[in-house]
């Protein structure tokens, strides 16, 4: 077994805190505790093991990798994994880590930044060096319970400032901040289809849309009208499951690993680092210590992100990208986003070569027109001074070079940053889901009519009562679906009548069609009660009746003149 | 080994994990079933059924009756078959559903069925019982009372008519008028309208007299019937005095 010294140590270090003769626990105080067990408990072989893995710069990196890949996964403290970057980080000040060179970079980070924050320097009108370095990392939380749940190293800032962005990020873990994510990518988030599936359902949509449109206002389908309109049902049908599945499958996937992780973040504590020292007055690095406080959990144990497709794009994007996002704004802890002071921040975005994207609060200085201008005035002056420096003997130098694009992502609440950063907003799932939502608005409204079609309603029966004035002929229906059903008379002796069903309510209520009767000037017929009525079953698609109308029942005049009286 | 505690407490999670599994299959299933039921609707769309209704066949042969159908369903492509105990029908095999009976000689009863064919398949079958009018035939043989009606309360004339218009109509009865006799009244718009309301009789009062509301019409006609008087609703012509009907006045309507 490799550098056994160090689990010595690390036994050392944790029964020692089980009996209660170190303070700290194995973790938090694991730099301390190491100048403790190395002063004055490591054996002679021990410590000569340290002096070995010391002794060049190569051996140095062999214990680096070992504790990274190798201890960091099999030791365990309060149900968790050590992070391997917060232990190099300690050990790295004490001896004789704080000679090691291997050991140089974890001395003043934590390893790869988030997010950046803008912090103005005092006076400052917006310098690169205001876009500051912003590192986070969980960590099991000490068992003191007086242990700050968010600690801030290399700053200052109001403890309300930090509880308010850690809680937000627990809320886009696990809450109302995580409703409102979901909800947003509901709305217009990229999904987790292949290319070919998503061109697929997004022209099937239109597809139901077309055949919708034909029902309504295209030519009369005649014959062929059933197989449209369970065409349309069944496209749209399997349009809406597969949507709503996809839809809930990572919806549902997501929820689950928030909890979890909000539990973690819950459990854990959260360590900021912003280099420079500086006091930070007012809340506007909430934003991007919220974001970096995501990132922290999902870098606490990155394999479960597998198990959610939107968090693991989400973070797989952010991780990637955070080098070149800059972000400032106030949050909330239910997650909203309020304005503060930009022109300075967007000023000194600009000058910062690195950042290509920068999200802030909902507001007009934000917006892209005013970065522009920001970026014109910074360029003038840029140019004016080069311009200015290289007239060398009345020849003039020209400059491809141009200060970098920077886009703004303007937000009202942390859930719109997580899409804009995790690139999960997508214009044409936007198209897709609005003609998704127009076509379902109207196959809703036309359930009713489709299930007219598709499986029609059984005829009617003709029914009490007969119309008491004897100027009327009414034909009552047992029927439920009045508007399925039209009546027809055909005479030679009355005037023919078309006459739509409905449902009457007073003395007589009675699902019935009403038809005046008029004697023909010229009937062919001296017989009053000629007449046959006819039941046709009406075929529409909302406000279209399509013709000709299937005949389901078949009346003479005389019966139901009678129906109720005999 | 494992303890009996821990095997238990297994044991009861692998039940409980499978109770999920069934409830969650058994949901599906009843969602499957109601989605199902829910497009399946209740009944055959097209199922066919019929009623009979039997009247009077027109003339003086009170032993014939025209025997009609009444189709609920797709009427399209039915034929009928028809049927009786011992009169006839005829025809016997038609495409409308309709047909005349006569009843054989000496009976006063019989059935009358038909049968509902599309193509070479019975959808449907009805039967109506029917029975001689023997008050009709003996009143075709013999004179009827000496009994006379008089319109005297008359309505305007206002040949339009029709169902917003109202008027007062009254009269007397005259002759061997029994209790049993009833007043029936039309108005005359494009047709004979029977008055106030369908199927409207109007009894004899004391003195003699009748009386009722009525529509406007161009004229006014009051029929003293006996009862079981089959009173059409709408008619073309006024039924002459005979049989049912014992006394007959009309009048025009009173012109101002």
């Amino acid at each position: 077994m490799r550098f056994v010294w160090f689990w010595t140590f690390w036994h050392w270090s944790r029964e020692g805190f089980r009996a209660g003769s170190l303070l700290r626990g194995p973790l938090h105080g694991i730099a301390g505790h190491w100048d403790e067990w190395y002063r004055h408990e490591a054996s002679p072989e021990d410590r000569r093991a340290v002096e070995d893995a010391g002794r060049s710069k190569a051996a140095q990196r062999a214990f680096v990798g070992w504790l990274a890949r190798h201890w960091a996964r099999e030791a365990e403290w309060r149900g968790s994994r050590p992070p391997a970057r917060f232990v190099l980080g300690q050990l790295a000040h004490v001896a004789p880590f704080d000679r090691w060179p291997a050991l140089e970079k974890y001395r003043a980070s934590y390893g790869p930044a988030g997010v950046w924050a803008i912090v103005l320097a005092e006076g400052s009108a917006g310098e690169s060096a205001d876009v500051r370095r912003v590192e986070a990392l969980v960590v099991p939380a000490d068992a003191d319970a007086a242990a700050p749940a968010v600690v801030a190293e290399g700053f200052e800032a109001d403890d309300a400032a930090l509880d308010a962005a850690r809680r937000a990020a627990l809320g886009m873990l696990g809450g109302t901040g995580l409703l409102a994510f979901l909800a947003l990518w509901v709305a217009g988030g990229r999904r987790p289809y292949p290319r070919w599936l998503g061109a697929l359902l997004a022209l099937g949509w239109a597809a139901a849309a077309a055949l919708a449109g034909w029902l309504l206002v295209g030519p009369d389908p005649g014959e062929r009208l059933l197989p449209l309109v369970a065409a349309l049902a069944a496209l749209w049908a399997a349009l809406v499951m597969t949507a709503t599945g996809a839809a809930a499958a990572v919806v549902g996937g997501a929820w689950r690993l928030g909890a979890r992780w909000r539990r973690r973040l819950e459990a854990d504590q959260l360590r900021l680092r912003m280099s420079g020292g500086l006091r930070l007055i007012g809340g506007s690095a909430g934003v991007p210590f919220s974001l970096n406080a995501l990132l922290a959990v999902y870098r606490a144990n990155p394999a479960a992100a597998s198990a959610s497709w939107l968090w693991e794009r989400f973070f797989r994007r952010m991780r990637a990208g955070a080098p070149g996002w800059a972000a400032t704004g106030s949050v909330a802890a239910d997650g909203r986003i309020s304005p503060v002071v930009l022109e300075s921040k967007l000023r000194a975005c600009l000058r910062h070569e690195d950042i290509s994207d920068v999200l802030t609060p909902w507001q007009r200085g934000a917006r892209g027109r005013v970065i522009r201008q920001l970026a014109d005035g910074l360029k003038e002056t840029h140019g004016g001074r080069t311009a200015a420096a290289l007239r060398v003997g009345g020849a003039r130098l020209g400059f491809a070079a141009e200060l970098p694009r920077l886009r703004g992502h303007r937000c009202r609440h942390l859930a719109q940053a997580m899409m804009s950063i995790g690139g999960l907003t997508s214009v044409p799932q936007v198209a897709v889901n609005v003609l998704a939502l127009a076509v379902s608005a109207v196959m809703l409204a036309a359930l009713p009519d489709l299930r007219g079609i598709l499986r029609p309603p059984p005829a009617p029966a003709a029914v009490a009562p007969s119309s008491p004035s004897p100027y009327h002929l009414w034909v009552s229906l047992d029927t439920k679906h009045p508007e399925d059903f039209e009546v027809l008379l055909e005479s030679r002796f009355w005037s023919n009548r078309r006459a739509t069903v409905a449902a009457y309510g007073g003395d007589n209520a009675s699902v019935r069609a009403e038809l005046r009767l008029n004697r023909l000037d010229f009937q062919t017929v001296s017989d009053e009660e000629d007449g046959t009525v006819w039941i046709e079953r009406r075929r529409r698609f909302l406000t279209r009746a399509f013709a000709p109308g299937e005949r389901v029942g078949r009346y003479t005049l005389s019966y139901l003149t009678r129906l109720g009286h005999d | 080994m494992t303890s009996p505690v821990t095997s238990s407490s297994t044991i009861s999670a692998k039940h409980r994990t499978l109770k999920r599994r069934r409830l969650a299959a058994l949901a599906m299933l009843a969602a499957c079933a109601g989605g199902a039921a829910a497009v399946a609707g209740c009944g055959d769309p097209n199922a066919v059924r019929v009623a009979l209704q039997a009247s009077p066949a027109a003339g003086r042969d009170v032993r014939r009756l025209d025997i009609s159908g009444q189709i609920v369903g797709p009427p399209a492509g039915l034929h009928y078959k028809w049927f009786s105990v011992s009169g006839e029908c005829d025809p016997q095999e038609s495409t409308l559903p309709a047909t005349s009976f006569r009843f054989a000689e000496g009976a006063t009863r019989d059935r009358v069925s038909v049968e509902v064919w599309r193509d070479d398949r019975r959808v449907a079958q009805s039967e109506i019982d029917v029975r001689l009018d023997e008050q009709r035939a003996r009143m075709m043989t013999q004179p009827g009372p000496d009994v006379r009606i008089e319109i005297t309360q008359i309505p305007p004339y206002e040949p339009e008519g029709g169902d917003f218009t109202r008027a007062e109509i009254g009269g007397t009865v005259n002759g061997d008028v029994s209790p049993d006799y009833q007043v029936v009244i039309y108005a005359r718009a494009d047709a004979w309208y029977i008055q106030p309301n369908s199927h409207a009789f109007h009894a004899i009062r004391q003195g003699k007299t009748w009386g009722s509301w009525t529509h406007t019409g161009s004229s006014y006609a009051a029929l003293l019937v006996r009862p079981g008087f089959d009173a059409y609703t709408r008619l073309d012509v006024l039924p002459q005095v005979g049989e049912y009907v014992l006394a007959r006045s009309v009048v025009e309507g009173a012109r101002r």
